[in-house]
């Protein structure tokens, strides 16, 4: 099959949606000529117009509401935060309107918006351009939260998330842009709310999101030599997630490591440890739940001391042979 | 060019500060495009440093400024850090002057009282500035806040509750935008519609003045009597220069959205020149003039070797780190 990059199983994503159904719009700061900063937008401006991608002032707030407002009157907008840091400037219109409309009145509004925005740190970015906030949204009923790892993914995805009539924030992880893997021409949806076993074992369960699906699927190929088999599970949906496929592999294989680059403390991690901890896996456990996250510090901008701050594969593997010293 | 409010060895002076953060920032160019810097992508403001230098010069140390990002390299000189602490952030080298967790365009010293910006989320900064001109105001400390920004960031809410925060409370402090007509990939005129962004001041009850923010001397001026009235109770007022993005938005910005012949017109204007051109007319001898480049030149050469003869930040360093930025996150 052919292989494209995560940026342009996106852009292809966005295309499509655009040519099936002309409620779908963009609308975002520099997302036209410039392609929005990591340049995934790039050709759709000449393609569809500025009526449909429509360059803002730097403004998020109106950004996330407006889209909204759109939404409410049938429109599907896909909204861009540039860096998903600026998304605490949009909190209210996503946390307080759009999230709870459709619960507030009833069914008689919906809000079928999609808000892409890139997370996360290795570009040197710092501490305000690096931050990986999904739990934020993961805590809020109503919303929904979509990290996918690979191109296939996140071109299937997101174009479930846009025929999805609910509020969608879909997270792009900047190192993965560029990372490029098997995508079909034509359009697919991966459902919601799917996880996907990305590599099959027996010995040690790991449980990440975003990069640090290729991470451990990295430590795995490593660990498979020293004789450990690792089951790598990438829930692709954060919110409302798949607790079965999770639940299953914890089962087989009895050893957990969860592995994510946001904050340990209250972090996507501290959900599943609790919902395995609270559901049928546990008494299946022959060792303790295992978190592995950034440490709970802002991103700093010298590069070394960046690297330090979010589990690389290293530390996997070390995790993992940890977990296996539990007989 | 207005000199009589300035001395001639202001004059040298101001020209020297802007001559150093143009050879810093063409260097920043060299280093970048040639892979030796460790950072994300340098924002520049090659072209517009009138407005910076303008601004921030001849305040008192005590007075805070808090520079847009673009020209913070000018604010910084101005406030006499080494160019060499700057260039430590550049190459990944460890600063003494600079926190090592933050680039220089946004990064805070209140020793210095610099309030970098206090964030890159655009607009933020304002807020912070404004609370400090509160802080300068309850504490009766005297001081003034002069904070600079850019055009596409008055279009954030923050701008607007701070310029209003300001003048209800008739806070101390100079709110000046550096309108350089761009913000990335957007012209101002198709973000905002009321023409000169110094008309927005209108909506808060006082004064908006707009300026050739490629005039250092009208720039100077006009935040001088700015800050004389803020100093005397009388409340902000919002300077807008008007200058031009002569730098891509920044070093990884392709920058293939504006008309060449746009930047031509606006090399043609170029601060440094025209500064040069009254300092010429004043009877400085050419001799001189490069004499100046000539000592800025190796001043910044001279910042380069001292950064690059520094030590990287080693795993023992990073353990020594790790503790102090664990620390340093809560007092
Ligand atoms: C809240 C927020 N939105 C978007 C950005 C991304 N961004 C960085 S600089 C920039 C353009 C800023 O334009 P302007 O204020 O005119 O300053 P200039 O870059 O022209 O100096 C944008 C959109 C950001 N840093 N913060
Ligand atoms: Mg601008």
């Amino acid at each position: 099959m052919r292989e494209i990059t995560y940026a342009e199983a996106i852009r292809e994503a966005l295309r499509q949606e655009m040519q099936r159904d002309p409620h779908v719009f963009l609308m975002g700061e520099d997302i036209g000529v410039y392609g929005g900063a990591f340049g995934v937008t790039l050709g759709l401006l000449e393609e569809f117009g500025p009526e449909r991608v429509r360059d803002t002032p730097i403004s998020e707030g109106v950004i996330a509401g407006a889209a909204a407002g759109a939404a409410l009157t049938g429109m599907r907008p896909v909204a861009e935060i540039m860096f998903m840091d600026f998304t605490t400037l949009a909190m209210e219109q996503l946390v307080n309107q759009a999230a709870k409309t459709r619960y507030m009145f009833g069914g008689k509004a919906k809000v079928p918006m999609v808000l892409r925005t890139p997370a996360g740190s290795g570009t040197g970015a710092a501490a305000q351009h690096s931050q990986s906030l999904e739990a934020w949204f993961v805590h809020v009923p109503g919303l929904k939260v979509v990290m996918p790892s690979t191109p296939y993914d996140a071109k299937g995805l997101l174009i479930s998330a846009i025929r999805d009539d609910n509020p969608v924030i879909f997270v792009e992880q900047k190192l993965l842009y560029r990372t490029k893997g098997p995508v079909p021409e034509e359009p697919y949806t991966v459902p919601l709310s799917v996880a996907e076993v990305k590599r099959a074992g027996r010995d040690v369960t790991i449980i990440a999101t975003g990069v640090m699906v290729v991470r451990s699927l990295a430590a795995a190929a490593k660990l498979a030599q020293e004789g450990i088999e690792v089951e790598v599970v990438d829930p692709r949906t954060l919110k409302p997630y798949d607790a079965e496929t999770i639940t299953k592999s914890v089962i087989k294989t009895g050893r957990v490591l969860i592995v994510h680059e946001a904050y340990k403390t209250c972090g996507f991690g501290a959900e599943i440890a609790a919902m395995i901890s609270e559901g049928p896996a546990f008494m299946y456990l022959n060792a303790p739940i295992r978190r592995l996250a950034g440490l709970d510090i802002p991103i700093p901008y010298n590069r070394t001391l960046e690297y330090h701050a979010v589990p690389q594969e290293e530390n996997i593997i070390t995790a993992v042979r940890e977990l296996m010293a539990y007989k | 060019m207005k000199t009589e409010h300035l001395s001639l060895s202001d004059l040298t002076n101001i020209y020297r500060i802007m001559l150093l953060s143009r050879k810093f920032e063409e260097k920043i160019v060299e280093l970048f495009h040639s892979g030796k810097t460790r950072c994300f992508t340098p924002h520049l403001g090659i072209g517009e440093e009138a407005v910076s230098v303008g601004a921030f010069y001849g305040l008192s140390k005590q007075d805070l400024i808090s520079p847009h990002y673009r020209g913070a390299t000018a604010a910084w000189l101005v406030r006499k850090l080494p160019a060499t602490e700057l260039m430590c952030i550049y190459l990944g080298k460890k600063s003494t002057g600079l926190a090592n967790t933050m680039a220089v365009q946004w990064t805070t010293n209140m020793t210095l009282n610099v309030i970098g910006m206090a964030s890159s989320i655009l607009g933020g900064g304002i807020e912070i500035a404004v609370g400090a001109a509160l802080g300068a105001k309850l504490g009766k400390t005297g001081q003034v806040v002069v904070n600079s920004f850019g055009d596409g960031t008055t279009n954030r809410g923050n701008f607007h509750e701070a310029l209003n925060l300001a003048a209800v409370f008739r806070l101390p402090i100079v709110f000046v935008c550096q309108n350089n007509q761009w913000a990335m990939n957007m012209r101002v005129a198709k973000a905002v519609t009321v023409g000169k962004i110094s008309k927005r001041a209108v909506a808060y009850g006082f004064p908006g003045i707009t300026v050739d923010g490629n005039d250092v001397l009208a720039v100077h001026q006009t935040v001088q009597e700015a800050v004389q009235r803020a100093r005397d109770g009388l409340g902000p007022t919002l300077v807008e220069a008007v200058t031009y993005r002569m730098s891509p938005h920044s070093e990884r910005d392709p920058d293939q959205y504006r008309a060449e012949a746009e930047r031509r017109k606006w090399r043609r204007k170029c601060p440094i020149l025209r500064l040069e051109a009254t300092l010429k007319a004043k009877g400085m001898p050419q001799e001189e003039l490069l004499n100046i480049q000539q000592n800025a030149a190796d001043e910044i050469a001279k910042a380069v070797d001292e950064a690059l003869s520094r030590p990287d930040l080693t795993p023992e360093d990073r353990l020594q780190q790790w503790s102090a930025i664990y620390r340093e996150i809560y007092i």
